[in-house]
């Protein structure tokens, strides 16, 4: 589903009264199955905005719509699955049971009879990040990089067709993280939901996007949108090339002409 | 990525943990015993020589042959024993008390913050006061039977109670508040699902805490009134000078205490399987 958002702002006000303009003015429309990373500095309001496309932040002004539908704070949609930066696994489940967990919340949690479909659900999801043979491995027993990948075919559970995930990988060390870019880019393939994707690392936005858009602080906005035109399917070959490291630059020069840190 | 290899390999080092984690284990139970072995012996040659007179302190040896008696008496049913349980029932029953009465106060000033901001510094000053002031009157209301000694040992053990139940009902993560939004959670999913389990050890580090100060209420408890219990005979022998049985009684204070503590921990180490082991042998 299309991700339309129109004059959105965002104004936090402190306890003494000062306002901080964390958005202003964005207007974007991110197209159904489109691959789509928001880029830029602290503070720049990119989180914020994927918060507020996920209903968990209040907007001050403007709207986001998910395929028409307005998105209400405090009513998430279940078309949008979130990943955050720490996977957020819940220590007493097995990664089964985490990956299961969306599936007993909510006003109708899963009934008896749709139980063991979503648990074999949650069990397939596992096997194609890889963990077939981890399920009943509690998440301490996992490394960081495969925890990650529990909370990736978490948010995959309900069969969520917008994905956000709020720079998932930055904890992760170099060589765990370009091998989480690969698989996620083959999920993203086979399952075509449409991703929007968080994070101040351009190679990563490079890397991943069909559209990088590039947002800069005080106030936060998206100040320039920058079309990647490397073919896909993406390999860890390309990041080599010439033809990477030009939307590499394309990238650092739209961020230099807008912003001096 | 996931070949069976690595997860031989990840087997194989959790067992190596586990090896050298009971070679340790044997090693410390070792190094424990010689401890205890080592104040004993001391303690014998100290008053065998006469260098602390015999009417300040009984000989080692005269303590262990008293406590090996007392713990026959118990085993077969003999005065002792009558002692030993009631001691038990107090504490048991005082610990129970802790739990529920504990729970439900550190629960409701969690759950609503003005219960809280009213209640909080008077649940504080209520536990600077020092309850054993009160014993006159807690015999005058509560007897001299039972319900007196519960009442000291749920006075002093219910606050380490209410005081985790809060700590550990406030402690979920923003990170695991945020998922569970995200997820469209309800109240009452987020409060079982995570709050709840989340709270468990700390919970538990307050049960445990509340086992042995209700050990410690009860025999403030046998003190103040009363005609049973082993602090009621550790009070009768040293009024009767005889220091040896007062020693023995205070041994098996101790051992119960420790081993009732020992279930909690062993009822926390199941049900709070996730937490890390402080890696001690009990």
């Amino acid at each position: 589903m299309d991700v339309s958002i129109r004059d959105l702002g965002k104004i936090y006000t402190s306890r003494g009264g000062g306002r901080v303009v964390a958005l202003q003015d964005v207007t974007t429309t991110i197209h159904r199955g489109e691959f789509v990373t928001l880029v830029g500095p602290s503070g720049c309001g990119k989180s914020t905005l994927l918060d507020i496309i996920a209903g968990l932040t209040p907007k001050s002004s403007g709207e986001v719509t998910l395929g028409g539908a307005h998105v209400q704070y405090g009513r998430p949609s279940r078309a949008v699955g979130l990943v955050f930066q720490k996977p957020v696994l819940l220590p007493w489940r097995t990664a089964l049971e985490n990956v299961y967990l969306p599936a007993q919340l909510g006003e109708t949690p899963a009934s008896r009879s749709s139980e063991s479909e979503l648990k074999a659900r949650a069990a397939s999801l596992l096997e194609l990040v890889g963990l077939g043979t981890f399920t009943e491995k509690y998440p301490w027993e996992l490394s960081g990089g495969m925890q990650h990948r529990v909370s990736i075919a978490r948010a995959l559970l309900l069969e969520a067709e917008v994905m956000c995930m709020d720079e998932p990988f930055a904890a992760l060390d170099e060589f765990t993280r370009e091998q989480m870019h690969v698989e996620l880019l083959k999920l993203w393939n086979e399952k075509e939901f449409t991703g929007i994707f968080v994070t101040h690392n351009i190679f990563e936005s490079a890397f991943l996007s069909d559209r990088v858009l590039v947002m800069t602080p005080r106030p936060g906005k998206i100040v320039a949108e920058v079309d990647i035109d490397l073919p896909r399917p993406r390999t860890k070959e390309m990041i080599g090339t010439t033809g990477f490291s030009e939307n590499v630059r394309r990238i650092r020069d739209v961020m230099a002409e807008h912003w001096t840190g | 990525m996931t070949t069976p290899t690595e997860t031989e390999l990840m087997a194989e080092a959790a067992d190596v943990d586990g090896g050298s984690r009971w070679l340790s284990a044997s090693k410390t139970v070792a190094i424990q015993v010689g401890m205890l072995a080592a104040v004993l012996g001391l303690w014998e040659a100290l008053t065998a020589s006469g260098i602390i007179p015999h009417y300040l302190l009984p000989r080692a040896s005269e303590v262990l042959t008293t406590l090996w008696a007392d713990l026959v008496d118990i085993v077969t049913g003999g005065p002792m024993w009558t002692h030993f349980y009631t001691t038990l029932i107090e504490i048991l029953l005082g610990f129970t008390f802790s739990v529920v009465i504990g729970v439900a106060i550190g629960a409701l000033m969690a759950e609503f913050a003005p219960v809280q901001r009213a209640a909080y510094p008077y649940v504080v000053a209520a536990n600077a006061t020092p309850r054993i002031a009160f014993a006159p009157l807690i015999v005058i209301w509560f007897g001299f039977d039972y319900a007196s000694k519960v009442v000291m040992a749920v006075a002093i053990a219910v606050f380490p109670v209410i005081v985790n139940t809060m700590a550990g009902l406030a402690a979920t993560d923003r990170d695991d508040i945020r998922l569970m939004r995200s997820l469209g959670a309800t109240r009452s999913q987020l409060l079982w699902r995570v709050r709840i389990p989340t709270a468990l050890p700390y919970l538990f580090a307050g049960f445990e805490t509340a086992m042995l100060f209700s050990a410690v209420g009860a025999v403030i408890g046998e003190f103040m009134a009363g005609n049973a219990g082993l602090g009621y005979v550790t009070l009768l022998a040293q009024e009767l000078f005889r220091l040896d049985d007062a020693f023995s009684a205070i041994a098996l204070l101790s051992v119960q205490g420790f081993l009732l503590h020992r279930l909690v921990v062993v009822a926390r180490k199941r049900l709070v399987f996730w937490q890390a082991d402080t890696g001690s042998p009990w």
